[in-house]
């Protein structure tokens, strides 16, 4: 075989530069798997082990897709992202005592939805500690065993939005708490808050909230807001706590049942739609007004 | 010149990373120690492996015995897993679409709990079930602070799920189902119990759910049907909210007796098409009462019965 000119070979190396820059380029979507290398390359035949490295390699807006059973390892999450598991109970991430298992640093532009996943710790800091990002969506996860289980703060954002759907925040201290710096919107739906010994949701000032077909259960307060705050609440059940609902600004509640508290049912400025239930609380408190449809 | 630095880079990485696997290795077992708190079982499993998930554990048992108070069991796959005596905090999971399967066919209970008073004990993805008749428990609760049960099927049992903490404590049942039990749900606390159940169906028990001693319990989003009495406040002092359930089809619906410390409110609930010509739909007595808010439905009763009164919504 004839010998390739110089100016060939440097042709050749162009080119295979070129096509090592192109497969370079950060995948969209990456898998991680129990059996899987975080030297490989995320492909679905080829997935990674850790929930960090599929982060560091993905693309802005990628989607991480756990594929089966494992603990994928705490990661802090530095772009928008969406991290999946198909099954919940399935992709655990666990935190040692005083650590954190995911913590969500996205910018004020930052987009994060995790699905299905299963944060774990005996005395760990955060299961989801989200220091910015403009949209943070948790669905169907599970978070147990933290000092704070999701704690939403905004970092300096003028806002940020927040969803919970189906999510279970228990055996935590505090299951959420928002402590935005400006203003943030968001909605509960679906989630269940039990046995967080201080209190299952806990909305600071500048929280606006939508709550609905939630449950409060045996924590130490069910659901607590501050000043400034805005929140509505609709078809939930707040049930054996030590105190029900404790309203620091204005919130209305809809067709909720505050019952079997052990401390007093509702307390501040929570205005009912007229179609609540309250009993067996100790004492039930009172409304303090009420309010109409329009 | 590039390409040598290069291997000479590499091979430094490579001993460099040679350390690191001697370090990691003489780290590793305290780090297999550490990791602990989360034990797998599997059908394929051995109860001799040491409860990894390359290693997974047999049966529920052994993995209670290998994890630590507050741990974690996670079922890998469907299979038969022994029955349990849990004595300390702990959560026990089913993958979503594993099934824990728990089959008693010995006496006692298929998951007996006496842990502490303060311990909080998890279950979720099990099928109980047994064959035998008598005096059988499918989740027997004797010593616990808090008993969440989610996803759980309780089948065949005397007792399905039988809350009689010695101390005061709380249970929660998530999207269960309780059936073909002479009692799907009892709450019989020796002091105070209380507690939710939502999203759940007790279905073809002699009695769906009974409450006897202190209770305070809601009973939400529910189904209770074809039962022979759907849920009852037998004595004691409980209380009961059902709200947003369907009482459908029982002998008896909805039965509150012993004193007027037993206690049923109703509100947004069904209870109706209690057609037997021995069964009413509300049955009260001695001085037991029903109330309702006014917006409930009953038709299709044989016999209505009535509530002894009613509560307004605040």
């Amino acid at each position: 075989m004839k010998p390739l000119a110089p100016s060939r070979l440097r042709l050749l190396a162009f080119l295979l530069v070129s096509a090592a820059a192109a497969n370079a380029a950060p995948p969209p979507r990456i898998f991680v798997s129990s059996a899987g290398k975080d030297s490989n390359d995320g492909s679905a035949t080829s997935p990674k082990r850790y929930f960090q490295a599929a982060h560091d390699a993905l693309a802005d807006g990628g989607e991480i897709i756990a594929v089966d059973v494992a603990g994928y390892g705490p990661l802090t999450i530095t772009k928008s992202i969406t991290i999946s598991a198909p099954k919940p109970d399935s992709a655990f991430v666990t935190a040692a005592s005083g650590k954190n298992a995911i913590i969500i640093n996205a910018g004020a532009s930052g987009e994060v939805t995790l699905r299905g996943l299963s944060l774990t710790s005996k005395g760990g800091n955060f299961g989801v500690l989200v220091q910015a990002a403009s949209l943070v969506h948790l669905i169907d996860c599970r978070v147990s065993g933290f000092s704070v289980g999701v704690l939403a703060g905004s970092d300096g954002l003028s806002t940020a939005t927040l969803s919970l759907s189906h999510c279970i925040l228990r055996d935590c201290q505090t299951g959420l708490a928002t402590i935005p710096s400006d203003q943030l919107y968001g909605t509960i739906d679906g989630c269940q808050f039990v046995n967080d010994s201080s209190v299952g949701a806990n909305l600071t000032a500048g929280t606006h909230m939508a709550v609905r077909k939630c449950l409060f259960a045996r924590n130490g307060a069910g659901l607590q807001t501050g000043d400034n705050t805005e929140t509505t609440v609709q078809e939930c059940m707040v049930s054996n706590n030590t105190a029900g609902i404790s309203a620091g600004a204005t919130m209305t509640v809809d067709n909720s049942t505050i019952i079997n508290n052990s401390g007093r049912g509702v307390y501040g400025s929570a205005y009912s739609y007229g179609n609540n239930t309250m009993a067996d609380n100790n004492p039930d408190g009172a409304f303090a007004g009420s309010y109409t449809g329009q | 010149m590039n390409a040598m630095n290069h291997l000479a880079f590499s091979r430094i990485s490579v001993r460099r990373a040679g350390c690191l696997l001697a370090a990691a290795l003489l780290i590793l077992p305290a780090t297999l120690h550490a990791q602990g708190t989360r034990i797998f079982v599997s059908g394929k499993g051995s109860d001799a492996n040491d409860g990894s998930l390359a290693k997974p554990k047999r049966f529920l048992e052994a993995a209670h015995n290998a994890a630590p108070a507050g741990g974690e069991i996670v079922i890998l796959d469907s299979a038969v897993y022994g029955t349990l005596n849990i004595t300390k905090s702990i959560d026990i999971k089913a993958t979503d679409g594993a099934v824990g399967y728990i089959l008693l066919n010995t006496t006692g209970g298929a998951i007996t709990i006496n842990a502490a008073a303060a311990d909080t004990v998890n279950l979720r993805g099990l099928n109980l079930k047994t064959n035998l008749v008598g005096e059988l428990h499918g989740i027997y609760a004797q010593s616990v602070g808090t008993l969440n049960v989610q996803d759980c099927t309780v089948q065949g049992f005397g007792y399905g799920i039988d809350f009689a903490p010695a101390a005061n404590a709380s249970l929660l049942v998530d999207h269960c189902t309780m059936r073909n039990c002479a009692i799907g749900l009892r709450g019989q606390p020796a002091n105070f119990a209380m507690g939710t159940i939502r999203d759940s169906t007790m279905i073809g028990n002699n009695v769906g759910a009974s409450f006897t001693g202190f209770n305070r319990f809601a009973v939400i989003d529910s189904t209770i049907t074809a039962n022979g009495t759907g849920l009852r406040a037998v004595s004691g002092n409980s209380h009961v909210l059902l709200k947003h359930c369907q009482v459908v089809s029982n002998s008896t619906g909805l039965s509150s007796a012993g004193s007027s410390d037993s206690l049923l409110r109703v509100e947004e609930c069904s209870v109706s098409f209690h057609t037997q010509s021995f069964g009413s739909a509300l049955v009260t007595k001695d001085g037991g009462r029903i109330l309702s808010r006014g917006n409930n439905a009953l038709i299709g009763n044989h016999d209505d019965g009535s509530f002894t009164g009613t509560y307004t919504p605040l």
